[in-house]
């Protein structure tokens, strides 16, 4: 039990106990965030015993778990009786409460907060105040308005956490509750960073609003299936699956920007001269740069730009003056 | 109580402040809305909205400037013409309006403490007596929409009467002819409407607007009282099957109108603010028109893609030219570079935008 659980006023009725691990009920949801034991506890244990007992609910026929799961299990495990610490009778929110308490220093990543929203904001008429205090989510942050929007996704999204940032919330929230499926390949074994998940989501769901068809269809349509087979590294699968949703979103951009590339690629072939088009085609210019060390690197690029500007071909370098 | 147009019935509570009480726009508003009880605000009181639903209509005694310029933005070419502000928000429903990230709630301002507009309009125009001015009221509300209500314009064409040297624009939605009779020179108002292709019409301007025909048979009539009108394609909205509906408008505009009737058409590509994408999506969730290719301008506006909105730019123009429009024709908000892919020509050609709207608005 932590420090912050030692320091909470236990209550009067409180008492410790003895009992086999067997015997004690594990399955309540206030363990949000039971974990198995680790090898060090497991070590511990075998070593110097049960120093702290694990907090139950003895009031009923059997005790119940409140916190301490992964002592239960290396005990259980080790065949041996528990020491327990009985708190007493207490209701669905107290309980959850004392496990978020004798938990709460732990550094919390965004699944276990979900996990611990998720709780209590399944309880009637809950008294959120004590719960965002401990979390420690202010009530009207952008924080808790994406661990809201997220509650809204079936609980097994709960599991990929992980792999999807929760800053994708409100995006993922955004899609029908059907087509959540579709989306699940994406996240199931590629951990995406928050600015490429929101780009991705961003332009799966404006496609998808736009041209009618479902998120899922549409990842079909970019090839999603055969790029997660396609033996690339996760980077290089999340990289190309952007890049096809992209250009199912911004179609006329894409081949403008693919004509570009192509386009300043010959043009400066074999010279040291880079062209990039700045602004997405808005103004038609185009920024050629070169980096020379020398005066003589600096004369060899005056006449590569030289032969450059006697190409024939430069129109296709503005694209925009044709349309 | 004359019946009042369907774009006013939502109205629900009317606020004014005391200092307005007795102005003539609050005894006219009271007269037209008598089952609404006024509620009044004393000095230092505001009005709290809260989450209303319904239109409050709010008689405000103005403190700022009431001429100011049009709110143009640097790197692309703007029209230069000044506002009149008369009132604020709109109880139409558009929804690629940008009153709606503007104004969060329903409140309806009008600013009834006229006097103060007068002397201001007064000094302003005394001070430069031999320049010419293009004014306009639509830019922070529809200038005609709760004109049954107010008679706000009916009075401003009065007092500029006294003004030759001010051309007044009404931009609007709606019908309303109600000011024409108090105009003493129809060379000096320019009755304008917004123009669109009839599936946005239909699907994007939600509320009581005035159907496309209304507005052209609206802008007939004024046309045949010796007015020029103006016509403002403005958003220009890329859709599947964008090209058969500007047509389609086209051609009612030249059933409706010859073009020596119309002053100028402005065309402006739908563009917008991050803000505005977000309140059309939640407020309009049909909308999917806010899903094109838009990307960001060297303004910072989310524009669409250049080729794609020089295409249907130039569509429309060609269009509109087919008819026997040119010089009337303008882009708002684009870059020398557009200009010359769509009309042919950059404002400097004209003389410069301002100048040349000048020539175009007082009939040079």
């Amino acid at each position: 039990m932590s420090t912050a659980a030692a320091s909470s006023p236990a209550p009067e009725d409180s008492r410790t106990l003895r009992c086999p691990a067997t015997h004690i009920d594990t399955s309540g949801a206030w363990l949000f965030w039971s974990s198995a034991p680790t090898p060090a506890l497991i070590r511990s244990l075998e070593r110097h015993g049960q120093l702290v007992p694990v907090l139950v609910d003895a009031s009923g026929p059997t005790p119940v778990l409140i916190a301490g799961a992964a002592r239960v299990a290396a005990l259980a495990a080790a065949g041996r009786d528990v020491l327990c610490l009985d708190l007493g009778s207490l209701d669905e929110m107290a309980r959850g409460l004392a496990h978020m308490q004798s938990n709460i220093d732990r550094e919390l990543n965004d699944a276990q907060v979900v996990a611990a929203m998720r709780y209590f904001r399944s309880i009637p008429s809950a008294d959120m105040s004590p719960v965002l205090e401990s979390l420690g989510l202010e009530p009207r942050s952008k924080r808790l308005r994406l661990i809201d929007a997220w509650l809204t996704l079936p609980k097994k999204w709960d599991l990929l956490l992980n792999n999807v940032p929760l800053a994708c919330a409100e995006l993922l929230a955004g899609f029908p509750r059907e087509e959540l499926p579709g989306l699940e390949p994406l996240f199931n074994s590629l951990s995406w960073s928050r600015g490429n998940a929101v780009n991705l989501l961003t332009w799966l769901r404006e496609t998808s609003l736009r041209d009618g068809i479902g998120a899922g269809a549409l990842l079909e349509d970019c090839g999603m299936r055969e790029i997660l087979e396609s033996g690339l590294s996760p980077k290089d699968v999340m990289t190309r699956i952007a890049f096809e949703v992209r250009r199912r979103r911004f179609p006329r951009l894409s081949a403008l920007e693919r004509d570009f590339a192509e386009a300043a690629r010959k043009t400066s072939a074999g010279t040291r001269w880079r062209m990039v088009q700045p602004d997405q085609f808005e103004s038609g210019a185009v920024e050629m740069t070169v980096r020379v060390k020398s005066p003589a690197e600096l004369r060899a690029a005056a006449t590569e730009l030289t032969l450059i500007a006697a190409r024939k071909d430069l129109a296709s370098l503005f694209p925009a003056e044709d349309s | 109580m004359t019946a009042l147009p369907a774009h006013l019935h939502g109205i629900s509570r009317v606020v004014v402040d005391e200092a307005v009480l007795d102005t003539p726009i609050a005894c006219r508003v009271r007269e037209k809305l008598p089952h609404l009880h006024p509620e009044i605000l004393a000095e230092g009181q505001t009005l709290t909205p809260g989450l209303a639903r319904e239109d409050i209509l709010y008689l405000k005694k103005y403190r700022g400037r009431f001429l100011r310029h049009c709110p143009g933005t640097s790197h692309y070419r703007c029209c230069g013409y000044q506002i009149i502000h008369i009132g604020e928000n709109c109880p139409l429903r558009c929804s690629y309006c940008i009153l709606q990230a503007y104004f969060q709630d329903r409140v309806l301002k009008v600013w009834a403490n006229q006097d103060d507009l007068w002397t201001e309009l007064d000094q302003s125009f005394a001070a430069h007596p031999g320049r010419r001015y293009r004014v306009g009221t639509g830019e922070f509300t529809d200038s005609l929409v709760l004109e049954a209500l107010t008679g706000f314009s009916r009075d401003l064409v009065g007092f500029l009467g006294r003004y030759p040297q001010v051309c007044l624009e009404l931009k609007s939605k709606v019908v309303d002819l109600s000011w024409m009779d108090a105009v003493r020179d129809p060379s000096r108002v320019l009755p304008a409407w917004s123009m669109n292709a009839p599936f946005i019409v239909d699907q994007e301007e939600q509320g009581e607007c005035a159907s496309l025909e209304e507005r052209l048979i609206a802008a007939r009539t004024c046309a045949q009282a010796g007015f020029r009108v103006c016509l403002h394609f403005d958003p220009v909205i890329h859709f599947p099957g964008w090209q058969d509906g500007y047509a389609r408008t086209v051609e009612m505009i030249f059933d409706h109108l010859r073009p020596s009737q119309i002053a100028y058409v402005s065309m402006g590509s739908f563009r917008h603010m991050p803000d505005l994408k977000r309140c059309i999506s939640e407020n309009f969730p049909q909308s999917a028109y806010i899903y094109g290719e838009f990307v960001t301008g060297v303004d910072g506006k989310q524009r669409l893609l250049r080729p794609l909105r020089v295409e249907q730019l130039r569509f429309l123009a060609g269009k509109l030219q087919n008819g026997g429009l040119d010089r009337q024709l303008y882009l708002c908000m684009e870059s020398d570079e557009v200009w010359q892919a769509v009309l042919g020509r950059t404002p400097d050609e004209l003389g410069g935008l301002y100048r040349h709207l000048m020539a175009q608005a007082f009939g040079d």
